[in-house]
């Protein structure tokens, strides 16, 4: 995981310095000399393999710099703040989109080939191909404009204010979800354990929720982790929808502005937070599903 | 029975609606009996509020409303007494005397002293502080100040001194017809020496760490967040001017968000782009603002020089040439279908409006006439001219724009008009990242480009950029006569009439040699909701839309 994250930083610290273009404004008013010490400030007159040297230094010191956009202020502090309600968002979404598509991908393989798996279809597909600003702008226009049920804008002190941004983000992982659960769903559904169970009396609900359901989640762990990482690291165009401080908006704009401290740090954070995710689905593997276990131990 | 109930309910509602008439017109006459919190979008996040350091418009248009300068700017453009309550200039027209008030405060109730100013600005001057738009000390032509900058003399030297605690002697160069007007910016507001050196590095990276002097106290700004406020200064020398109690502002980048926003009266008032503008055109909410920036197409007469084979067989260098590609545009198209009514045809090279003739009044547009305007027949005229003169039948120039929508639109539709009127003209069109386009024609490396200049007070920042000693001068444009004629007019800042008529001059050298291509200024659109009053709009200095003394009227 270390030589992983080692790699991600080596090569983005290189191609960012490959980036056509000046981190600092009014370049063209600058006198010579002003221009050295800014260089000298920012250590931009070292060479670039020095530099990236006490690059590594630093946040193993957990010193991640000061940033070139915003005058004097922290990286550490501004990825910080930006990272909260986006985590936020994202888990919210998270849950509420996977138990959604959950319950959507069950009914669906019960009654299938009915038209509630029709309309379950459509909606999931729907889900997949429809960017979520879309379902952002829509969700906004109905039910904050026009119902005024809801506020218009992400309000970080209440749930109400999240609501409409969690939904906009739980689109596509309940669609996601829905579709894997589906398919699965079926094949277990016409398993001969399950057939066994039948035989035996236990009734649907029963045979799906205690005995298929745990078999058909394994697929779904593994799109799951990326699906974390892309959910917690924001949306740009949701978060300006919904006017949310969030991460996604901040690397896009750090990237625009040349603010390199910045750029590293969050990109940084999103694939420590991959890892992880990664991690994480391993275990969960093992505890969804006995067989796995096994295996592990003998090997 | 009924019939009385009856009449005597619509006498009542006669009476109640009597009352909310005089309630309404009272209001406006006693001002401020409304609510008194202001809801506003922001442009942007701040990327800093340490007024030395101010190189953008949003920090500037945010200290605006915390931080006072020598002079204030009137609705007009006229200085008005800010933390000087008055000023002179002596015969020479170098020497300003400004008299600050006993009463301008800080907010923590410490009194604003001569030596707040010598220390922002000897801190602006500071060449190891590398302020972003430091070099506006040598355009206002403040004394030693280029050789502070490059490292020769120290700040003490500046010219700026303080005989006593509420005196301010500022000596300049040479006269600055505008130096009244630019002494109010927000690089030459005050700052307070223990404060400041206090924090050092902190200084002003968030709302805490910040010391106002204006209208408003600057509060709840995390350094970087979307939000913060500005809340009515007790300690404000003219506090009783100000009506609103609160200003609260929220950075909304979705121009749909922000409509919805203002149409639910959750914001007072927003500004709008293209796409929401034919919505609102006819809304008597609306307020168009000129902008002032003036957007043109930069001609790199040198590249051409410098590459004389490799690119367009030296077709920049001929004036022909250029006067064609000058008058094959048509501004007017492009405003009304490309920028869907979003700016004014230019006029000239200077942006109409910014100054006015001191002997007539009239502005500069009035006084030389439409210089800028569209003509087929004569830019076929001067192409085969300047064609028969190179030699050639065929010239491929290549067009250069930032990559953004708007410049793209302009870009391509420059590219389309000028290979339709000029027969033979290839345009190899190359839309780039701001920071490369910008790069390039520093480094005068390029054909033609799309650009833009928003001057500063003085219409000579306009033509100055191709004097030769102008780091701007892009084009590398070399015109003896005109870089005698600017000398000259730096020299005469004192007989006002003069300069004016050299500085008409020197514009006119520029346009009959087509050294760049003018295209139109800019305006903003603003929508404000119609119980507040008293908004002020601005083309120039200060902040485009001012609500500092705005209040509501009552409901």
């Amino acid at each position: 995981m270390v030589i992983t994250l080692f790699l991600i930083i080596t090569c983005t610290f290189f191609l960012m310095n490959e980036m056509p273009g000046s981190p600092f404004q009014n370049l063209d008013q600058l006198t010579e000399l002003q221009y050295k010490l800014l260089d000298e400030k920012y250590g931009f007159d070292k060479p670039v393999t020095e530099r990236y040297f006490t690059y590594l230094k630093n946040i193993l010191h957990g010193e991640f710099g000061i940033s070139l956009q915003f005058n004097n202020q922290s990286v550490a502090k501004i990825v910080f703040k930006r990272f909260g309600p986006s985590l936020k968002l994202g888990l919210q979404a998270l849950v509420v989109g996977t138990l959604l598509g959950v319950l959507l991908g069950v009914i669906a393989a019960m009654k299938q080939n009915s038209w509630v798996d029709s309309f379950c279809s459509i909606l999931a597909i729907a889900g997949r191909s429809v960017p979520n600003f879309i379902f952002a702008v829509l969700l906004q226009f109905v039910f904050a404009v026009s119902l005024k049920m809801l506020p218009i804008t992400y309000d970080k002190g209440s749930l109400i204010g999240s609501i409409l941004p969690t939904l906009a983000l739980a689109i596509s992982p309940m669609a996601l979800s829905s579709r894997f659960i589906r398919t699965q769903m079926i094949e277990v559904l016409h398993s001969d354990y399950i057939e066994l169970g039948r035989a035996k009396g236990a009734n649907d609900w029963q045979l799906v929720f205690h005995h298929g359901l745990r078999n058909s989640l394994i697929p779904l762990i593994t799109v799951l982790g990326p699906m974390i990482v892309s959910l917690v690291t924001g949306s740009l165009v949701v978060e300006n929808i919904f006017a949310i401080p969030g991460v996604g908006e901040q690397l896009t704009k750090s990237i625009l502005t040349h603010d390199y401290p910045t750029i590293m740090a969050i990109t940084i954070l999103f694939s420590a937070l991959l890892i992880f995710a990664l991690f994480v689905c391993d275990i969960l593997y093992r505890v969804v599903d006995p067989r796995l276990r096994i295996e592990g131990g003998s090997s | 029975m009924k019939n009385l109930v009856k009449t005597v309910l619509w006498l009542l509602l006669a009476a109640s609606l009597l009352v909310s008439c005089t309630q309404s017109g009272s209001s406006s006459a006693n001002q401020a009996t409304g609510k008194t919190v202001l809801n506003i979008a922001g442009d942007g996040e701040i990327p800093t509020a340490d007024s030395t350091n101010t190189g953008n418009t949003i920090s500037s248009g945010v200290l605006y409303y915390v931080q006072e300068g020598l002079v204030r700017l009137d609705p007009d453009g006229n200085p008005t007494p800010g933390v000087a309550e008055s000023w002179e200039v002596d015969e020479t027209g170098t020497i300003y005397t400004f008299h600050l008030r006993e009463d301008a405060y800080w907010e923590n109730g410490v009194p604003v002293v001569a030596d707040d100013f010598i220390f922002s600005w000897q801190r602006l001057a500071d060449p190891t502080f590398a302020a972003v738009s430091a070099n506006q000390l040598v355009l206002s032509g403040i004394v030693n100040s280029e050789a502070i900058l490059a490292g020769e003399l120290p700040v003490t030297d500046l010219g700026i001194a303080a005989p006593d605690e509420h005196t301010i002697v500022i000596t300049l160069v040479q006269p600055n017809t505008y130096f009244l007007k630019e002494v109010g910016s927000t690089i030459f507001y005050p700052l307070n020496r223990e404060f400041v050196t206090g924090l050092g590095d902190l200084y002003a990276t968030d709302a805490e760490k910040h010391l106002s002097n204006g209208p408003f106290t600057f509060e709840e700004w995390d350094g970087t967040g979307l939000s913060w406020s500005y809340v009515k200064n007790e300690y404000y020398w003219d506090k009783d001017s100000i009506y609103l109690t609160q200003i609260n502002v929220e950075v909304i980048k979705d121009q749909g968000t922000k409509v919805s926003l203002y149409e639910a009266g959750e914001l007072d008032s927003i500004s709008i782009t293209g796409d929401y503008f034919a919505q609102y055109k006819d809304d008597p909410g609306l307020v168009q603002v000129p902008s002032l920036s003036a957007s043109n197409v930069e001609i790199g007469i040198a590249h051409d020089q410098n590459n004389f084979e490799a690119t367009a067989n030296g077709a920049l260098v001929n004036v022909n040439i250029r006067k064609a590609l000058f008058y094959a545009v048509d501004r007017e198209e492009l405003i009304t279908y490309i920028l869907e009514g979003q700016g004014t045809p230019a006029v000239g090279i200077i942006a109409d409006g910014i100054a006015n003739n001191p002997g007539t009044g009239a502005s500069i547009g009035e006084d030389t006439g439409n210089q800028v305007y569209f003509d087929g027949d004569l830019a076929r005229e001067y192409w085969e001219k300047g064609l028969a003169e190179l030699g050639v039948t065929s010239i491929t120039l290549e067009l250069l724009t930032s990559d953004s929508d708007s410049a793209k639109k302009v870009g391509e539709y420059l590219q389309n008009q000028w290979q339709e009127e000029l027969p033979g003209l290839i345009i190899d069109y190359v839309p780039v990242v701001t920071s490369v386009r910008f790069e390039r024609m520093m480094n005068f490396d390029f054909d033609l480009a799309l650009g833009g200049w928003s001057g500063g007070f003085d219409p000579l920042s306009y033509i100055e950029q191709h004097n030769i000693t102008s780091a701007h001068n892009h084009s590398q444009y070399v015109n003896p006569v005109f870089n005698d004629l600017v000398a000259k007019i730096k020299s005469e800042g004192n007989d006002v009439q003069a300069r004016w008529d050299d500085i008409i001059a020197a514009q006119q050298i520029l346009l009959d040699e087509a050294v760049e291509i003018p295209l139109y200024s800019g305006v903003s659109n603003i929508l404000v909701a119609s119980n507040l009053h008293n908004v002020y709009f601005r083309s120039i200095g200060g902040v485009t839309v001012d609500y500092t003394y705005a209040y509501f009227s009552g409901e």
